[in-house]
Order: structure tokens, then C-alpha cells, then sequence
């Protein structure tokens, strides 16, 4: 994980976001949309990522932002903006039961395999075979280690971070995500060894 | 953990744009959530536009059969009585849609070899409008029915009886049956020439 992802993603809560939040808190429609704008890819990338389905992210996301905008009026500037909002889109992903199914989770893959371009289409179905796994891997996880992960690698957040988003203490984190590390490593170990060693630098 | 994995764990887990449709959902939270009601939703669907498809496929057939046997009778009847007598195109259609709300889209002129004789209304549960005219010595009807439920134009199809012919066909929603002994001669009524 590289270093310049965590300062990226640093929780700071800057100018733009206060002006946008004191105008969302008084009521302004615009600075809801400018904020919405502003956090949808990172809301809806947890989302989608803790999912694994396209769906059920938006319904995450929606849920998410619903909350955010009736609960802004109680949101105090002591508190950083970003890890408030974390803190929402990991509850709505906590909070979602296993309501659905990914009933055909092959023919989505395979259309966008087939739209990509720049690759045989072997290299494609190998790739898209690689993926999938890796996601259906974490989409095993328990909820509590697979939400780790995500806020680990999808918005590269640090473990002091995650701690202070999921209401925990640091150990918990690296312990969460030692668990995880490992039932990853056991479930996509078939995969390294089909792919041999070139890949291993 | 094997820094394959870690760069797998990126690579899988990378961000992504949040499609644009998020914000309509956002604005409209009355939305259904689109997983938990997917499947029941597009399953309901289906069935609902089957029976649709279904009720119109019978309506169809059921409008302009029963409009068929009308004017079988009434042109086998030979008679001309109508409940409207009028040779003026646009006094027939005003009748017609203050009698039943049908609009028959009659020229404002007829060519010289079509007379108009009248117009009549049957009531079938919804209302039927008849137009009766001659094309030379042959007398011709034009029957039209509200099909609301109906596709709005449908291809036109021809049929008969022994001494009576029908062309029938949907547009805008309603159901055309024109009935005549030479059904072809009828399409003068609103066509410069034959068309059937």
C-alpha cells in the first residue's frame, strides 16, 4: 500500500467542505448537490466494494446519503467530516442484511470482458476469472473483516483511521485485518499457484 | 500477507465512479431499492405485460370480429336505414363524436362517385360508430371502435364472408373495419384510389 493514497485520502475537513456544509446545514439545495458530487465516487466505491453488487451499492450509497443530508443540521465542525461520513456508508454496509443474490454473476463478468479492449480475449477471461475470485473471496468475509478490507484498500485509510471510523481501537483493526490477510491468502492460494512465480518480484 | 495479494487487493478493490443515476435516487428516496425488489419486480413485470398482451390480443380480435358480424348483417339485410341521414362528410363526424366520443377521420370532400348516406351508433359495452355510404351501386360500411388498450396502428388484414368483404386495421388507437361487397372499391371513401 502506497503512502501517497493514505495523504490523498487524508481526514481533514478543508475550506470547500465547511462553506458546503454550513450552506447544506442552512438548507441550500446546490451546496447538497456540490457535496453529493463531491464524496459520491468514494460513498459509492465502499459500497460497490463491500457489495460486490452493482445494485445493491446504489441502494447502500442512497441510504447513506440520505442520512448524511437529514442528519447534517447535527453535524458540529469538532468532528471530521470525512470520518463522519465513513462512519455512515460503513454502518449502511454493516447495517444491509444478505437480502439478495448475485444470481448471475458469470454473464455481467462476461459482457464486460467482452467490451474491453487492448487485450486477447483470453487474457481477458483470465483476468476477469482472477477478479472475480478476488471479489468473491472478500465478498466472504465476515462483515466486520470485510469492511476493514475495503476501507483499507479501496479508500487507503490507515489503521488509526478505520479505528476511528468503525468506533475501535487500533488493535482490533490490525487484528480484523489479520484475519482477514489470511483467510484471503488460503482461499486465493490456488490462484498464485496457477499463476506460478512470475509474477513474485 | 504476500505483497501478490496486497497488490491484488488493490488492484480488485480500486475505486470506482459512482454511476450518474445515484443522484436521481437521491432526489426521489421513494424509490424502490433496486436489489431487494429486482427480481419480484421484473418477475411482476412480465406477468402484467403478458396479460396486457393478451387482453389486447383478445380485444383485438374480439372488436373487429364483432364489428364484422354487424356489418355482415346489415349489409345482408340490404336496407339503408341509418339513425343519422346526411351526405355531408364533417356533419357525419360531428354526430359521431358528440354520440360516442369516436373521431372517424373522413375527408372534408368525398371523390363524385362516393355518396354518404348516414351514420349509425351501437353500443357494446363501449360504443361503435357506423358510417354507411355507396361507391357506385355498392354499398359500403365503415365501422369504427375505441381500443384504447390496443397497440395504437396495427397492419391491416383482410377477410370475409361469402358476398361481403372486410379490411380491417388499428390506428391511433381505434379499430377500423371497413366492410363491402368490393371491399377494395370502399377505400375510395378517404383515398384517391383503390388501396386494398
Amino acid at each position: 500500500m502506497t503512502s501517497n493514497r493514505m495523504t490523498t485520502h487524508a481526514m481533514v475537513l478543508d475550506g470547500t467542505d465547511r462553506e458546503l456544509i454550513e450552506s447544506c446545514q442552512r438548507g441550500d439545495r446546490d451546496a447538497f448537490r456540490a457535496l453529493f458530487e463531491a464524496h459520491k465516487d468514494r460513498v459509492y466505491s465502499i459500497a460497490l466494494r463491500y457489495s460486490g453488487d452493482e445494485a445493491a451499492a446504489m441502494d447502500i450509497a442512497q441510504d447513506t446519503f440520505l442520512k448524511l443530508f437529514s442528519a447534517i443540521r447535527d453535524f458540529r465542525g469538532t468532528a471530521q467530516f470525512e470520518t463522519w461520513l465513513y462512519r455512515l456508508v460503513a454502518n449502511s454496509c454493516l447495517d444491509r442484511k444478505r437480502r439478495t443474490r448475485r444470481l448471475i454473476p458469470l454473464v455481467g463478468e462476461m459482457m464486460d470482458v467482452l467490451r474491453a479492449s487492448g487485450e486477447s480475449v483470453l487474457d481477458r477471461l483470465l483476468r476477469a476469472e482472477l477478479s472475480g475470485r478476488v471479489q468473491s473471496a472478500v465478498k466472504s468475509l465476515p462483515p466486520e473483516q470485510r469492511i476493514v478490507i475495503v476501507l483499507r484498500y479501496t479508500q487507503g485509510l490507515s489503521y488509526e483511521e478505520i479505528a476511528e471510523v468503525l468506533a475501535c481501537s487500533p488493535g482490533t483493526v490490525a487484528s480484523r485485518l489479520n484475519r482477514a490477510h489470511k483467510v484471503l491468502e488460503r482461499r486465493l492460494a490456488h490462484l498464485a499457484r496457477a499463476q506460478g512465480g512470475s509474477h513474485e518480484q | 500477507m504476500s505483497s501478490r495479494l496486497e497488490r491484488e487487493l488493490v488492484r480488485e478493490l480500486r475505486p470506482v465512479m459512482a454511476p450518474d443515476e445515484l443522484w436521481l435516487r437521491i432526489e426521489e428516496p421513494g424509490r424502490v431499492h433496486t436489489a431487494m425488489l429486482r427480481w419480484p419486480l421484473w418477475a411482476f413485470a412480465a406477468a402484467i405485460a403478458a396479460t396486457i398482451a393478451l387482453f389486447c390480443f383478445s380485444l383485438r380480435s374480439d372488436t373487429t370480429s364483432y364489428m364484422a358480424k354487424l356489418a355482415a348483417r346489415e349489409l345482408t339485410r340490404g336496407g339503408e336505414d341509418v339513425q343519422f341521414r346526411s351526405a355531408d362528410p364533417a356533419q357525419i363526424r360531428t354526430w359521431v363524436r358528440s354520440n360516442t366520443g369516436i373521431d372517424v377521420p373522413l375527408p372534408d370532400k368525398t371523390r363524385n362517385d362516393v355518396k354518404l348516406i348516414g351514420a349509425s351508433v351501437w353500443r357494446n359495452g363501449s360504443p361503435m360508430a357506423c358510417v354507411t355510404f355507396r361507391v357506385g351501386n355498392r354499398r359500403s360500411q365503415l365501422l369504427v371502435a375505441r381500443g384504447s388498450a390496443a397497440p395504437p396502428h396495427t397492419a391491416a388484414q383482410q377477410s370475409g364472408i361469402p358476398g361481403v368483404q372486410f379490411f380491417s386495421w388499428r390506428m391511433q388507437g381505434q379499430a377500423y373495419l371497413l366492410a363491402s361487397e368490393n371491399v377494395a372499391s370502399a377505400c375510395v371513401l378517404c383515398h384517391a384510389a383503390p388501396r386494398v
